[in-house]
């Protein structure tokens, strides 16, 4: 009997697409957990905010890299329809990404100007804007809500990273590459279908370099 | 001109660390902020804070006066220094 790995409603989404979604989501899942995991201890001896917010802004882009793939595949994958309606699969699934992408963001932001605010200050605007934009997801019920809230922290990002200053501009300028294609590659989620094949390999691509150069940068220091 | 740069709170850890090791492991509080060249408001925030992440530890003699002795999780933080400065460094924390 010949064995088929695949699921027979495969429809939307070929295997090339779904090998390539597949196997970008393992690389930049494992890389966060690595990050997240091989810095746990030079957090603990410090108790750095720096490390903190960078720990945590890695911990929830993956998230938000895995969540996003199980949506893509639930949408473009499977026949959805049959068990929830599309609408609302998309305003519960993109709720759930987007509060990790932009709780991963707004640590990312927090990584860089923590130091010019109180900590108890820096914890409240998070939890609150949080808090809002769950809300704002809620009430709306749209993609499109989360995506302009994305456009706007990326913006504040953009703006940080480009009028403080630092002392590298290395680790920022990855930092507005790492927003970009994340935006980049949750526009499916908003237009409701995939991007081609050849412009998605190229875009996974760039996304899985972004995160191997975090990783890279950081095991230096991680011995 | 030669310009003197703050030092921040990961290196003012490690400096009363080093000084405490260099002391054979064991300083009374006065030579610790004598040698820590800090202010004695800013020293007390420091000894607090070392004393609550379990950096150091305090014991008394037999005089009953007060010491402060390195922990296992202290040397861990000298022994790493570089390695957490580099870090704190590459990602601009």
């Amino acid at each position: 009997m010949k064995v088929c790995f695949l699921p027979v409603s495969m429809k939307l989404m070929n295997p090339w697409h779904f090998s390539l979604e597949l196997i970008m989501v393992i690389i930049v899942f494992f890389l966060c957990f690595l990050i997240f995991l091989r810095t746990k201890e030079i957090y603990n001896l410090t108790k750095h905010k720096g490390i903190f917010f960078f720990r945590y802004a890695f911990f929830y882009l993956g998230f938000a890299y895995l969540f996003r793939f199980i949506m893509i595949s639930s949408f473009f994958l499977i026949d959805i329809k049959r068990f929830i309606h599309p609408r609302e699969l998309m305003i519960y699934g993109g709720f759930i990404t987007g509060i990790f992408s932009i709780l991963g963001m707004i640590y990312l932001i927090a990584s860089l100007i923590y130091k010019n605010y109180e900590y108890k200050y820096i914890n409240l605007g998070i939890f609150s804007l949080t808090f809002i934009i769950a809300f704002s997801i809620i009430i709306i019920k749209g993609p499109l809500v989360i995506f302009i809230i994305h456009i706007c922290l990326f913006l504040f990002a953009l703006g940080i990273m480009l009028f403080e200053k630092k002392k590298s501009f290395s680790p920022r300028a990855i930092y507005i590459l790492l927003l970009i294609f994340w935006i980049i590659n949750y526009l499916p989620m908003i237009i409701g279908r995939l991007l081609p094949l050849e412009f998605r390999m190229l875009i996974a691509v760039i996304s899985i370099g972004l995160f191997v150069a975090v990783y890279i940068k950081a095991i230096r220091w991680l011995k | 001109m030669v310009e003197i740069k703050k030092r921040d709170r990961l290196q003012v850890i490690y400096d009363i660390l080093k000084v405490i090791q260099k002391n054979k492991n064991l300083i009374k509080p006065t030579p610790l902020l004598r040698f820590s060249n800090l202010s004695s408001q800013r020293f007390s925030e420091y000894e607090k804070d070392l004393l609550e992440k379990d950096l150091i530890v305090e014991v008394l003699d037999k005089k009953r006066r007060r010491h402060y002795k390195i922990t296992e999780k202290g040397f861990k933080y000298l022994e790493k220094y570089h390695l957490i400065r580099g870090f704190v460094d590459e990602f601009d924390l």
